[in-house]
């Protein structure tokens, strides 16, 4: 009984005499955690693949059109009458016509011809 | 029991069948010319690869504004106008509707396609020339999907437009007989 006693008031002061020790690694050990938490979030999430800000996008990262800047917001309160219906149209056509300026992810560029490996890759069945 | 257990195998064997059926379909040959080239020529192939990766990500980047944006700060907006006058809306909420659940679309397919483009950017292709040319084909059919999503999303912003044309065709009409 004694001896139980004594080792508990050791474990007792051996906590004691190295809190600040023990507080430090459990802040790291917490840290770690939620960092290993934030990552995986990052990467399952998509995020990642549209990250520009990481070092293999430099050379593209001033090419990101900044649509808060140019884009006109249209006011959701007023009238609809023939003159606001037109203003809306014109924001409209104009965005619509900057969508369809390109033909986003379009030609083939993975094809074998264009990633220049041959003509023919034929698929069984 | 036993009949539980004879069942859970039979659940578990037709989807290895399956998947390996799917799999089978999916597989892409190459003859020996190709293999050889892709080869002969990896460093450079993976080159095109890093490069399209790269500019897809910066198209993905400014399309995913400007179709947010058409959403939020257009579509949205005449939504609301018109509900606060009490027009009848229903072909724009529609389309507005049709419109996120493509754009949401588009997100996910965009994922998958960059997904399977990293996978096969992962492989060695100087040793492994067939497994990184099905990987490229899996790339291949994903980014022909995010190009339909694409087209998908800009037809409904002209069916958004058409509706437009005809609200204002009725107001137009209507203010040139004086109600």
């Amino acid at each position: 009984m004694d001896d139980l006693q004594q080792t508990a008031e050791q474990q007792g002061s051996f906590i004691s005499r190295h809190r600040f020790f023990i507080l430090v690694g459990l802040t790291i050990v917490a840290a770690l955690i939620m960092v290993s938490v934030s990552l995986v979030i990052y990467n399952l999430s998509g995020a990642a693949e549209l990250d520009l800000s990481r070092p293999g996008y430099k050379e593209v990262r001033d090419q990101v059109i900044d649509e808060e800047a140019t884009f006109e917001n249209y006011s959701a309160a007023g009238q609809i009458n023939t003159t606001t219906i037109n203003e809306f149209k014109d924001l409209l056509d104009d965005q619509a016509a900057a969508a369809a300026a390109v033909d986003a992810f379009g030609g083939d560029p993975l094809g074998p011809d264009s990633l220049d490996y041959g003509t023919t890759v034929s698929t069984s069945e | 029991m036993k009949s539980f257990v004879r069942v859970f195998a039979l659940i578990v064997a037709s989807v290895v069948v399956l998947s390996a059926s799917s799999a089978t379909v999916n597989a892409v040959q190459i003859t020996p010319e190709q293999e050889q080239r892709i080869k002969t020529n990896c460093v450079s192939i993976k080159s095109s690869l890093t490069q399209l990766a790269t500019f897809d990500t910066l198209l993905r980047v400014n399309r995913g504004q400007l179709y947010e944006s058409i959403a939020t700060k257009l579509m949205d907006r005449f939504n609301a106008r018109l509900a606060f006058n009490r027009v009848n809306g229903d072909p724009f909420t529609t389309t507005t509707s049709d419109y996120r659940a493509g754009l949401t679309t588009f997100r996910a397919d965009y994922l998958a396609y960059k997904q399977d483009l990293s996978t096969a950017l992962a492989i060695d292709c100087a040793k492994n020339p067939t497994e990184f040319a099905q990987a490229i084909d899996a790339a291949r059919t994903k980014r022909t999907k995010v190009n339909d999503d694409v087209k998908a999303l800009d037809r409904l912003i002209t069916n958004y437009q058409t509706s437009t044309n005809e609200l204002l065709g009725r107001y137009q009409q209507a203010e040139g007989t004086g109600r």
